[in-house]
């Protein structure tokens, strides 16, 4: 009888060129069940402090959750972290699609990756097995291509192949990785980690399935196909499917907090131009990762003024928002060709184009000269032709790109002239698209999430509003009782965020997207508590499960103080305290002092010290992890 | 109730965005309501069948306005756009 895991993890030494199979017990997986948590756990123990990330000591672990390719709806994911070249502190991303079911159905639940190739290579693994197999031959190539000669190769046309693009092969910082060239682990640039490696790619094909591992097979399958059946009787996951997240732009415009202009204004004049209705023209179909019900994943296709084919995802809608209204470009083929771009050449949407709309913000201030800075590209507010022009030069680092492949942390140091106010990062990170003046929980999470501004650590605000609506309902299993106007930041919106944290890091732990548990969507509190005791035969409870999410926050915390990360980090970027120019929420800003309080309130229930923003040793031991307070990362006994 | 409105003298035009489609006719998220007198925006949602709950943005005539407000009524050929607490993706 299983435990939802194969307890086994796969090593390469790129250094050495050789890999090892690990095991663990049922024990050890109870406590790091799985993606961010079992990942964590690795790095802690295994990357020397300060190790450069992008040279060999960085470790890259890559670890499919506790669920991951069970049949039920969104239990898709895996993580990818290590040290982070963006942000120097614990690089974090998760995606969904095919490839994690897979390693799990080969018979792994991670792999690690360490040292440095002498060439490029790429990693067949199959059913437990793992070569590290030459790609010369594939270096340089775009990622079609690369997909294409791997199952070439193999014989194995189903072969799932998570790779890199030409960015991550050129290290820039905010390198994605894609698997099936759909799913993409965008943020903290985890490709240009796994390209400083000398990896472009990582394929797998398992021949197992996942209720071989569970302990309670027909309770996990009827509960799965229970959860399938019902995915179109709730508001949200409904939603999702029928519009998947480029329905999301009208409603934020219309409340005021769709990003424009570089977080400017929260609301588009030009919003019909990105909104649902232009997007759905040109909607070619719905895609879905494995085993999902959801199926929220758009595709685009269309040869207009510009040609877009179906090879890739998207554009979701943080592209949307992100090339769009933040750069004040109002054609929705305009952005789906420049998403097809990034995916194309390997870097994530939001990054890139977060660190567009900034430099387009500082050619308009006069501190970066087109001409001078950017070898004439005319990046400025709603120059989309130049958006077009400056992807594939950020990917290569040439020309303007050289400056733009930076992000945006790093050139607002390069330029100065008071830029770092509105360069919209955190810890070197670009915001997502949310406009956090108007839901302040989502603020709290920008500022104090180890990997930086990030919008999936946390609830968002508006869904705790109204304790009559779906979600709140939905939340309420979680312990969460009152509501909470959206710009409110006292002692309940903190709870609400404490509570939302743990939640959302048990998601990643367990490897279920973000669209499905409640309050977010349709799987309800007690059915994943119902799952992952029908995966395991564990009598887990709620605040079991909180707690193992919280374990895994508090190691990324450990991993970022270690390499000097404290307090300080924890910030948002000015322009966040000024206010709004535009829309309807003109003129409200985030109070400096109310923040600051909201954030020692919200150490004080972590048990973090409010002074440096460290986990207690007390908190460090009630959570099981003492053995992270040795320094080194390793354990203590 | 018929929501094309054969026969009624006042329609509205309805516009739910997001989730907020699921309560429509069909489940549709844009349709024409027929009323049959000027009603307050409360009367009007609940006989739409969207739970007020729900809507955290609501614009009449692509206004933004409090929906709690008593005054605010709906007449011959308005529009209103309800929006739902959208949230993170």
């Amino acid at each position: 009888m299983g435990f939802g895991s194969n307890g086994t993890i796969l090593r390469v030494d790129l250094t050495a060129g050789t890999t090892a199979v690990e095991t663990f017990d049922e024990a050890f997986y109870r406590r790091y069940p799985g993606g961010k948590a079992l990942a964590a756990y690795h790095l802690l123990r295994e990357m020397p402090a300060g190790a450069d990330p992008l040279g060999p000591d960085n470790v890259l672990v890559l670890a499919t959750g506790l669920l991951t390719g069970a049949p039920v709806s969104t239990a898709t994911r895996f993580n990818a972290i290590a040290r982070s070249p963006l942000t120097g502190g614990f690089g974090e991303s998760e995606a969904g699609g095919y490839w994690g079911p897979e390693l799990k159905m080969a018979g792994l639940d991670a792999v690690i990756l360490t040292g440095r190739s002498p060439r490029p290579v790429w990693i067949w693994i199959r059913d437990g097995q793992a070569e590290i197999r030459d790609a010369r031959n594939l270096w340089g190539q775009d990622p079609p291509t690369v997909q294409a000669a791997i199952r070439e190769e193999t014989g194995e046309k189903n072969a799932r192949v998570l790779q890199i693009g030409r960015a991550g092969e050129n290290l820039v910082p905010y390198a994605m990785l894609m698997n099936d060239l759909r799913h993409y682990n965008g943020r903290t640039g985890m490709g240009a980690v796994m390209g400083s490696k000398n990896v472009r790619a990582i394929a797998v094909k398992g021949s197992s399935r996942y209720l071989q591992l569970a302990h309670d097979p027909a309770a996990l399958g009827k509960l799965g196909k229970g959860l399938s059946e019902r995915v179109t009787e709730h508001p949200q996951s409904w939603d999702l499917r029928t519009k998947g997240t480029p329905g999301l732009t009208d409603g934020l415009n219309a409340a005021g907090i769709l990003p424009t202009r570089n977080f400017r204004q929260g609301s588009f004049e030009q919003v019909e131009g990105i909104g649902f209705a232009a997007f759905e023209a040109i909607r070619s179909a719905t895609r879905t990762c494995y085993a999902c019900a959801v199926r929220c994943k758009p595709e685009t296709a269309f040869e207009d003024r510009y040609r877009v084919t179906d090879t890739y995802d998207g554009p979701e809608y943080e592209a949307i928002a992100g090339f769009g209204s933040n750069c004040a470009i109002f054609d929705i083929q305009l952005v789906a060709k420049a998403n097809e771009l990034c995916n194309e050449v390997g870097i994530d949407v939001i990054s890139a184009a977060g660190t567009v709309a900034f430099v387009m913000e500082c050619v308009e201030h006069g501190l970066i000269d087109v001409e001078r800075d950017l070898g004439g590209l005319d990046l400025r507010f709603g120059n989309g032709e130049a958006v077009l022009e400056a992807i594939p030069l950020i990917a290569d680092r040439r020309g303007a790109g050289e400056l733009l492949a930076l992000g945006s942390r790093a050139i607002a140091e390069r330029v100065g002239g008071g830029s770092e106010a509105w360069a919209m990062q955190v810890k070197g990170l670009e915001l997502a698209m949310h406009e956090p003046r108007g839901k302040v929980g989502v603020a709290l999470g920008y500022a104090t999430n180890e990997a930086g501004a990030d919008h999936l650590v946390g609830f968002h605000d508006p869904i705790f509003v109204n304790p009559e609506s779906v979600p709140f309902k939905g939340a309420m299993p979680l312990g969460i009782t009152e509501p909470s106007p959206a710009r409110d930041l006292g002692p309940v919106k903190v709870g609400i965020w404490y509570t939302g944290e743990r939640w959302n890091s048990a998601e990643k732990v367990l490897g279920l997207c973000f669209f499905g548990p409640a309050p977010r969507s349709f799987i309800q509190v007690e059915e994943v508590v119902a799952a992952v005791h029908a995966a395991t035969g564990w009598d887990v409870t709620v605040d079991e499960l909180l707690e193992i999410g919280e374990r895994a926050v508090n190691m990324a915390r450990v991993f970022n103080v270690r390499e000097g990360f404290d307090r300080r980090a924890d910030k948002l970027p000015e322009r966040l305290h000024l206010p709004l120019e535009g829309g309807p929420l003109t003129g409200v800003s985030i109070d400096r002092q109310e923040f600051e309080a909201a954030i020692s309130a919200l150490y004080t229930l972590k048990g973090w010290d409010p002074a440096t923003g460290a986990p207690t040793p007390e908190r460090l031991e009630r959570l099981g992890l003492e053995w992270t307070a040795t320094g080194s990362g390793k354990p203590s006994a | 109730m018929d929501c094309d409105g054969v026969g009624q003298a006042l329609r509205v035009k309805v516009h739910l965005w997001g989730e907020l489609g699921f309560y429509g006719p069909g489940k549709r998220g844009r349709f024409e309501f027929p009323i049959d007198h000027e009603m307050p925006v409360s009367d009007a949602l609940r006989l739409i069948g969207v739970p007020e709950a729900d809507v955290a943005v609501f614009a009449l005539n692509r206004e933004v306005v409090r929906l709690g407000d008593p005054t605010l009524t709906v007449a011959d050929d308005d529009r209103i756009d309800c929006f739902p607490p959208t949230s993170g993706g």
